[in-house]
């Protein structure tokens, strides 16, 4: 019954059985943002943090996000981790573009958010990934620490626990602020 | 500085200009980039000094032309050091190959032509190394410019 006790309030407990009343879209996202998983993907030095986030210390399993998928197919969440350089930048869509849906995209750091300190003067970064790809969460920092990138994934959970399920009007489908 | 024997480099090296010192051991400036595989061969075969090791080569662009900058060192002792410079001219931007000298070279020379755009005659596959075989122009020269590139305000 522990989980029940997390999720109250979305949740209604039939009196004396066993039996929950709550939406199927309350359900299907508490079931997406829950088991995220992220691509095993690392374009620099942000790739370290987000390793050292995984591992023992911080450990971003407990948030349900996971172990980092080896393939696009097999994954469903990409922490864009580093500088991304127009030799990189069709890599990067088509991994994007593999990835099972719904997906969902973290930009990590500096570069990957607006081409940091390669902004100005660089022929090679592409200023940002949003330019590439659709970002969910913009991460900042130069590394961020972990605890920052465990901050950006409760942020997309909570972005993805607001989400409408297909098949509804425009209307019903904005998120409520 | 190590116990490289100058006088005996002085007279193999005979058309240089050896400069004693630096942070990577005396500096040789050569006349001419057309002079590099001989004098790499010569660094090389010397007994004394016995430089066989090409560690780092790369380029710079000065504004008149270009200057290749190659830092050496002997395998035996990697306190012998040398770094011998060549001039390069924007015009003809070419020098020859070292590769049959130090089979390192190779890629060096690949990045120093994929950045500026200088052609080493006798390289046995000079394509671009980093950038996109596609790419347009050669960034690391000063006059370079693409639609992509943001200037920094104010500069």
């Amino acid at each position: 019954m522990a989980v029940i006790e997390k999720i109250s309030g979305m949740v209604e407990k039939f009196p004396g059985g066993g039996i929950l009343l709550t939406t199927a879209e309350f359900f299907v996202n508490w079931g997406r943002k829950n088991s995220l998983w992220p691509l095993t993907f690392g374009l620099s030095c942000c790739a370290i943090e987000m390793f050292c986030t995984g591992a023992p210390r911080f450990d971003w399993a407990r948030l349900g996000n996971e172990v980092l998928r080896a393939s696009p197919r097999q994954a469903d969440m990409m922490i864009v981790a580093g500088t991304v350089c127009w030799k990189m930048a069709p890599r990067i869509q088509r991994l994007y573009e593999q990835l099972g849906e719904p997906r969902y995209v973290i930009a990590m750091g500096a570069c990957a958010v607006s081409g940091g300190p390669f902004h100005f003067d660089s022929y090679g970064t592409v200023r940002g990934v949003d330019k590439l790809i659709p970002v969910d969460v913009y991460l900042p920092g130069c590394p961020p620490k972990p605890e920052a990138l465990l901050y950006a994934i409760l942020e997309l959970e909570k972005k993805i626990s607001q989400e409408r399920l297909p098949g509804r009007s425009p209307e019903e489908q904005r998120v409520d602020a | 500085m190590p116990d490289l024997n100058l006088s005996a480099l002085q007279k193999a090296l005979s058309s240089a200009a050896l400069e004693p010192g630096g942070a990577f051991g005396p500096v040789v400036r050569l006349p001419l980039a057309s002079d590099l595989p001989a004098t790499c061969q010569q660094l090389r075969s010397q007994p004394e000094p016995g430089i066989d090791v090409l560690e780092d080569y790369t380029a710079l662009d000065l504004g008149e032309g270009f200057e290749l900058v190659l830092h050496l060192v002997s395998s035996a002792d990697v306190t012998r050091r040398l770094t011998v410079k060549a001039p390069v001219s924007r015009q003809t931007p070419e020098a020859p190959s070292l590769v049959a000298c130090y089979g390192s070279a190779e890629w060096y020379e690949r990045e120093i032509f994929d950045m500026f755009g200088i052609r080493f005659t006798g390289h046995p596959d000079l394509r671009r190394i980093l950038l996109p075989e596609d790419w347009e122009g050669y960034p690391l020269r000063k006059d370079y410019s693409d639609d992509k590139l943001l200037k920094r305000p104010g500069n």
